[in-house]
């Protein structure tokens, strides 16, 4: 194997949908979306992750061809789609909205793109029918979109777009008008019927619990940047940024300025005046203004800390009793409050708010990125 | 629990109860009461109670026996006044011409005439009581409700073989009635191809645009019906704005026929009635979500089927109110053709006016405007059956 790629390889390597340089801007002054690359294999199950605004939906509208691209290109394929309208893409799309037609029954919906592209109406039944047992909703082939339930309805929708046999499927905040227990029900569902079809998915969401929970790959947006793909791992363990290490999961966050650097160990002093030393993520150089990411359930308390090589004493303020878990606040550094989180094993310690605690934490769990844009 | 439900019940009417005998105080008496004028027969039976109730035995054919031409006599000489005579001969005018002289001059007559009534004294006070078919008329209207006026609005009489159609050079009415149907079926579709492709832009425009487009859509309505009738006179007379535009532009030699006319009559009721069509069909379109048509185009379907399969349908309420609205408006309008319409081009309503207020023959005037209620009632049960009345309702 080594250095040969057979063709077989090349095409299953061959990435699916390419975004090269594109920029997207309504106005021509601000850009919505700055020079996006981004590639995505087929199979894989993508999360466009970003608070609103942040250009994801956009990026996604794009690629379905409802935006039009203001630079660079759109490549699905391999073959660039700019121009392509979105009927001739083949792409199968699922709003947040649902999107069903109402004047239609459940089953004139899911057979809608196979009568566009004028299947014979035997097979169209025969994969109608396939498509609403995928989504498990055999039974309601005439009822109307209306006298469904949301669940029902988003799961109408995912048929729809399944029906037709895309390669691709974009989801744009599918799940977000479900409530709790159903969207996690859905997630689950969803991810099921990814493996299961191997399809290409693209999910739109700013819940980075669900980007988390289902994505193979998971980028991060905001501002109109593209600010780290990555498994959801690595985005959550390693993140490239402080707005990465921010949106994704919960941080504590830290400022100080860099008085060392050793390798990728950098010693940061403290608006306090304490020493700590971190992972130096961004260039950072002697002087440089950083911030430091450390997350809660890397902070260890009492005897788990005294292997650390960061490791300070602090005022417990509060623990709450989660179950499994228990959470609290660290007094620490002058006016910093800490967020600790701590399994809840057999000999944990007695914590008690007002108590005195050492705490610490390994220098490569804490993040240092260069503070400032 | 099924005693509160109907003390709900109860409780809803009593609610509704003022606004119902409003509705039917102000709306629903007067306009029957009106209607049944297009039958009403009482002012001629209550005027000659004598000859009514002695015509029945007559057969139709010989002279009348003596009677009956006393009676006749007898009711004459009853009328109070002149007045009450005149109005008396207005209304058999209408089933025969002439009548109106014949009663007038029997009424002097019998005011100066001595001695006993009868058929010689009458046919001496004009000859045409001698004939049979004045009498027949008054046979004819003998019960409390006559079909004349609604035979009449439909070019149709009653003969001695039953009903049939007037002579030729005396219909009007069946034309009358086919003009302004096709008048407003022209307009609601001129109105549909204009404001169809005006509400889609208005729909789809952002919010700036699409609240100027409609204070200008909405501007006509704040000046008056007149205003804008005479300002179209102004732009399409012989020496108008457009005519002068059209010889500048060296596009017609000489100026062209645009008003006193159908096509006059097109423009203006259709400038007239586009915001009856644009404004319901505009806020069914803004309720349209663009995520529909996006979704269609996502699953394959080209602009033409996303159209036709799913945009159609959802703005199909809208189309059906706009144009059921115009079509219904159009029926009625009486000012914009009385202005810009040539005498061939005069809708029901201006007849209706006619004859309302200047032939003052209101049994005519109710059986034509029952025929346009009709017109309405038919147009919208045929809607109702196409395309549901819950439709209708829908938005």
């Amino acid at each position: 194997m080594d250095g040969v790629l057979t063709v077989a390889q090349l095409e299953t390597e061959a990435p699916l949908v390419r975004f090269r340089g594109v920029q997207k801007s309504y106005d021509g002054r601000t850009l919505v979306v700055r020079n996006l690359d981004l590639e995505v294999r087929r199979g894989t199950f993508l999360t466009l992750l970003g608070p609103s605004g942040s250009g994801k939906t956009t990026t996604l509208m794009m690629l379905a061809g409802f935006e039009s691209v203001t630079e660079g290109t759109i490549e699905l394929s391999g073959r660039p789609i700019n121009d392509l309208p979105p009927y001739k893409r083949g792409i199968g799309m699922v709003f947040q909205s649902y999107a069903l037609f109402p004047h239609m029954t459940v089953a004139e919906n899911v057979a809608f793109p196979l009568d566009v592209r004028h299947i014979p109406r035997a097979e169209s039944r025969e994969r109608v029918e396939k498509a609403l047992a995928t989504v498990r909703l055999e039974g309601f082939m005439d009822r109307r979109p209306t006298q469904l339930s949301g669940g029902q309805q988003q799961r109408v929708a995912l048929a729809r777009a399944l029906v037709f046999e895309p390669e691709l499927i974009l989801l744009d905040e599918p799940l977000g008008a479900l409530d709790r227990q159903l969207r996690e029900q859905m997630q689950y569902e969803l991810k099921q019927l990814h493996d299961r079809l191997d399809v290409t998915m693209i999910y739109v969401t700013h819940d980075q619990q669900e980007a988390l929970t289902m994505s193979d790959e998971v980028a991060v947006f905001s501002d109109g940047v593209m600010q780290q793909v990555a498994s959801p791992g690595e985005i959550y363990e390693r993140p490239r940024n402080l707005f990465v290490a921010q949106f994704v999961g919960e941080n504590n966050q830290l400022a100080g300025r860099v008085i060392g650097r050793d390798d990728r160990q950098a010693r940061i002093r403290l608006e306090s005046g304490d020493e700590v030393s971190a992972l130096a993520v961004d260039d950072l150089r002697e002087g440089d203004e950083a911030r430091l990411a450390i997350r809660p359930e890397r902070i260890l308390i009492g005897q788990d800390a005294e292997a650390c090589d960061n490791r300070f004493s602090a005022t417990l303020s509060d623990v709450i009793f989660l179950g499994d878990q228990l959470r609290g606040h660290l007094a620490a550094f002058g006016s910093q409050e800490l967020i600790f989180k701590q399994p809840n094993s057999e000999n944990r310690p007695d914590f008690r708010p007002g108590q005195e605690a050492v705490f610490g934490w390994g220098w490569q769990n804490c993040r240092a990125f260069r503070a400032g844009p | 629990m099924e005693r509160a439900d109907r003390r709900r019940e109860l409780v809803g009417w009593l609610l509704v109860a003022p606004s119902l005998l409003f509705m039917a105080f102000f709306f629903a008496v007067p306009i029957g009461a009106f209607l049944l004028r297009s039958v009403d027969n009482t002012d001629l039976v209550g005027a000659m109670p004598r000859t009514m109730a002695e015509i029945g035995g007559w057969n139709g054919q010989d002279l009348p026996d003596e009677s009956l031409f006393m009676a006749l006599g007898e009711d004459f000489t009853a009328l109070p006044d002149i007045t009450a005579a005149a109005s008396l001969g207005r209304r058999l005018n209408h089933n025969l011409t002439g009548y109106r002289s014949l009663v007038m001059r029997t009424f002097t007559g019998l005011r100066r005439h001595e001695g006993p009534l009868g058929r010689e004294a009458l046919i001496a006070i004009d000859k045409r009581w001698s004939d049979p078919a004045h009498w027949r008329v008054i046979q004819q209207e003998r019960s409390w409700l006559t079909p004349l006026y609604l035979l009449a609005s439909l070019d149709l009489e009653r003969g001695p073989e039953g009903i049939r159609t007037i002579p030729p050079e005396r219909r009007l009415f069946v034309d009358l009635l086919v003009r302004t149907a096709w008048i407003s079926i022209a307009v609601t579709l001129l109105c549909l191809v204009l404001g169809f492709p005006l509400a889609y832009v208005m729909a789809s425009s952002g919010p700036r645009l699409s609240s100027w487009m409609l204070v200008l859509v909405l501007l006509p309505f704040w000046t008056s019906l007149l205003v804008r009738t005479t300002a179209w006179i102004v732009l399409l007379q012989r020496n108008g704005l457009v005519n002068q535009v059209l010889e500048r532009l060296g596009l017609i030699d000489a100026p062209l026929t645009l008003i006193y006319n159908r096509l006059g009559v097109y423009i203006a009721m259709t400038h007239v009635l586009l915001p009856f069509l644009v404004l319901p069909l505009y806020s069914v379109m803004k309720g349209v979500g663009g995520d529909l048509t996006r979704a269609a185009a996502g699953l394959g379907a080209p602009p033409s089927t996303v159209f036709r399969r799913v945009y159609l349908p959802q703005v199909m309420p809208g189309i059906i109110a706009g144009c059921s609205l115009v079509f219904v408006l159009a029926l009625g309008y009486y000012i914009t053709p009385a202005l810009v319409g040539g005498p061939r081009d005069q809708m029901i309503a201006h007849f209706i006016a006619y004859f309302t207020s200047t032939s003052v023959n209101w049994g005519m005037a109710a059986s034509l405007a029952g025929i346009l209620l009709l017109m309405v009632v038919v147009l919208y049960a045929a809607l109702a059956r196409l395309v549901g009345l819950d439709r209708l309702k829908a938005r």
